[in-house]
């Protein structure tokens, strides 16, 4: 069982379990066992002496549970669950030989005895504890979810919502929720939600100051629906004050994953522009129309904007890379390569198979359009990334696999993520544990970005510094129009030689009077529409 | 048993209507609540997995459908997986004579969808 007190929660545990801490902390289960004590064997319920630095393979303690499932797994061809009766100690010392034998920094591991933790106390501890040079954890990804929640799929692009994208500047109160962008053709889009409109109620509580449990519950229940037929009231103001009510219904929403394409023209030639939301199946052919569109239009430079851009699967974004660089920089090269730690240095430790790095791929991968195509390219020696928190692991090994080959890469905008990682999420008596095990490296072996990629003249320390301007972002002005600070900022850098605004030194806010949503970084959660509770009662 | 024979006579059906005929890209005509059940049962048994979200308009407009892992959250808004080596699982709707069928494109595997209507596209 998952813990149900926020003392036993990792950091960066889901926000279902952070959300529920408050309202059913007092729970949870702890072990009694003592160091050294013989408890059972490992052919039985998988619990053994524990010999500090001796670890037996993970095998032996697989699929033993202190709660065993009954019955057949739905979500396996309803074959039977594979659980056998064991302990919470028997899933310690599973956790402790699968992290000893796959998580990229095994040897940063404190080995404890795993007698004396509950499950998830034990998992939080089967990580690094180093920091980064700006003092971030060194490993901000450290996951559990029940695994049946992990084994649930959908129709590419669709989920429960109105098809707006919600974006949480202050996600507990003083709150800020505005709209960052819609999907064409969705129920918000038809109720005419623009970026920067802002929440202020939600079926009748206060969006902005309502911090109770219940108040809460309501938020994300509005704006986070899990069903279709859903209808919920929700007050908003427009970015020039206007403040107007709407009844959105929940539909399946298909989003749209390459927007606003887009032909800027200026004095140096046109510009193409597109905003890139997710790296979900459908967006291979979006981004194949994109180029072809904006190669028709003969442009010269591209801004991508993957600002909410969290990334996905990386196929996709070696595709695009491609498509940008075109062949002359790419053939033969490697988009990504990732490595496991140094007990795995030529093979996959979770399939066996020998490791080979991701080329840049020139042909279509079959994610929504017939394998095999030749994929149709700008052949461009720079572009201009417009960035953000948002923008995680594939879409920053867009950056990274383009620096490789010698793109210069010019960041606008905010500090990205910094996920040069992935793992295999594996499930152990019901629970799916994301624990990292590779990180990727461009064609010049660097993926050093656990800080993110940074512009170079961005005030704060820490992060990876490319060429590039610090720019706040500005739901002023919708995505796509040459105003809107980062693009702008962009365009600017391209006429002028490399000029950018004054780099901001902190969160920026507009005056009240201005009515508008604040210009500054937070984070635009996608399809929360299971694990959706992400709005919080406090810091 | 009888539900088994009459799954037997409809695979058998299916498959010698699919050597008999040849398969035309389709798409649904007059969606309803019975062959929406009818679409995301034939996914979720060819899946084997139970839960699955499909738009209401699936295969209304296109042949193919795109089925992939779902998209979750940790506490900060960012997605769990971000960097995904998988493949989502294809799906295209055809007609054969009369009948509406779905064909799991990694093994070909199919199933005739009986609640639902369909008609051939260019």
């Amino acid at each position: 069982m998952l813990p149900r007190c926020a003392s036993t929660l990792p950091a960066a545990s889901l926000a279902g379990f952070f959300l529920l801490a408050f309202t059913a902390c007092g729970g949870g289960g702890g072990s009694s066992g003592n160091p050294g004590t013989v408890i059972g064997n490992p052919g039985g319920s998988g619990t053994t002496t524990y010999v500090p630095g001796t670890f037996q393979p993970s095998a032996t303690f697989e699929a033993k549970c202190a709660v065993p499932r009954t019955g057949r797994d739905p979500n396996n061809g309803n074959q039977p669950f594979p659980d056998s009766p064991g302990t919470v100690t028997s899933e310690n010392n599973w956790l402790r030989s699968w992290t000893n034998e796959t998580y990229l920094w095994y040897s940063e591991v404190t080995d404890l005895n795993p007698a004396l933790y509950s499950t998830a106390d034990y998992f939080d501890l089967q990580k690094t504890m180093a920091t980064t040079a700006s003092g971030a954890d060194k490993d901000k990804f450290h996951f559990v979810l029940p695994t049946d929640q992990w084994e649930q799929l959908s129709q590419s692009g669709v989920q429960a919502g109105y098809g707006a994208q919600w974006f949480l500047i202050a996600a507990a109160p003083p709150r800020e929720i505005v709209v960052a962008y819609v999907d064409p053709g969705s129920p918000a889009a038809a109720a005419g939600l623009a970026r920067g409109d802002s929440v202020l109620t939600v079926d009748g509580v206060d969006a902005i100051n309502d911090g109770s449990s219940a108040g809460v519950d309501t938020l994300n229940a509005g704006l986070f629906p899990e069903a279709t037929g859903d209808t919920h009231a929700l007050t908003l103001r427009h970015l020039n004050g206007t403040i107007f009510n709407l009844s959105l219904q929940s539909a399946s929403v298909m989003s749209t994953p390459v927007q606003n394409v887009t032909a800027i023209p200026t004095a140096a030639g046109p510009v193409g522009y597109m905003l890139f939301n997710d790296h979900i199946a459908t967006a291979e052919s979006g981004l194949i129309t994109a180029i072809n569109n904006l190669k028709a239009q003969n442009v010269t430079d591209l801004v991508l904007d993957i600002r909410y851009n969290g990334g996905g699967y990386l196929d996709i974004a070696s595709e695009l890379a491609y498509m940008i660089a075109g062949p002359a920089r790419t053939t033969g090269q490697t988009f990504d390569r990732i490595a496991f730690n140094d007990k795995n240095p030529t093979t996959d430790p979770v399939t066996g198979a020998a490791l080979t790095p991701t080329p840049f791929h020139t042909t279509t991968q079959g994610f929504s359009t017939t394998t095999g195509t030749a994929l149709p390219t700008l052949d461009l020696d720079r572009v201009y990334v417009l960035s953000g928190s948002g923008t995680c692991s594939a879409s920053e090994a867009i950056i990274n696999g383009l620096r490789g080959v010698d793109v210069e890469v010019i960041l606008i905008g905010g500090t990205t993520c910094g996920k040069p990682y992935g793992f295999y999420p594996t499930d152990n008596c019901g629970t799916t544990y994301f624990s990292i095990q590779f990180g990727g490296v461009n064609a010049k072996g660097f993926g050093e970005y656990t800080d993110g990629f940074t512009a170079q003249n961005t005030v704060a320390p820490g992060a990876e510094r490319i060429t590039g301007c610090s720019v706040k972002d500005d739901f002023t002005h919708a995505l796509g129009d040459p105003l809107e600070a980062r693009l702008a900022a962009a365009l600017n850098y391209r006429s002028s030689a490399g000029t950018c605004p004054t780099a901001p030194t902190g969160p920026v806010l507009m005056s009240k009077q201005e009515q508008a949503p604040a210009a500054f970084e937070g984070y635009a959660p996608k399809s929360p529409w299971r694990e959706n509770r992400i709005m919080r009662s406090r810091h | 048993m009888r539900a088994l024979a009459s799954a037997v006579a409809l695979l058998l059906s299916a498959c010698a209507l699919s050597q008999a005929q040849p398969d035309i890209p389709a798409v649904v005509v007059d969606p309803s609540a019975a062959s929406r059940a009818d679409l995301l049962a034939a996914v979720t048994k060819a899946l084997g997995v139970s839960r699955i979200t499909i738009a209401d308009d699936a295969l209304t407009a296109d042949s193919t459908l795109i089925i992939e892992r779902s998209r979750l959250l940790d506490s900060t808004g960012r997605q769990l997986s971000g960097r995904d080596y998988g493949k989502p699982e294809i799906f295209s709707l055809v007609k054969n004579g009369s009948h509406c069928v779905l064909v799991r494109t990694s093994d070909a595997s199919r199933q005739v969808l009986e609640k639902t209507s369909c008609r051939q596209i260019p």
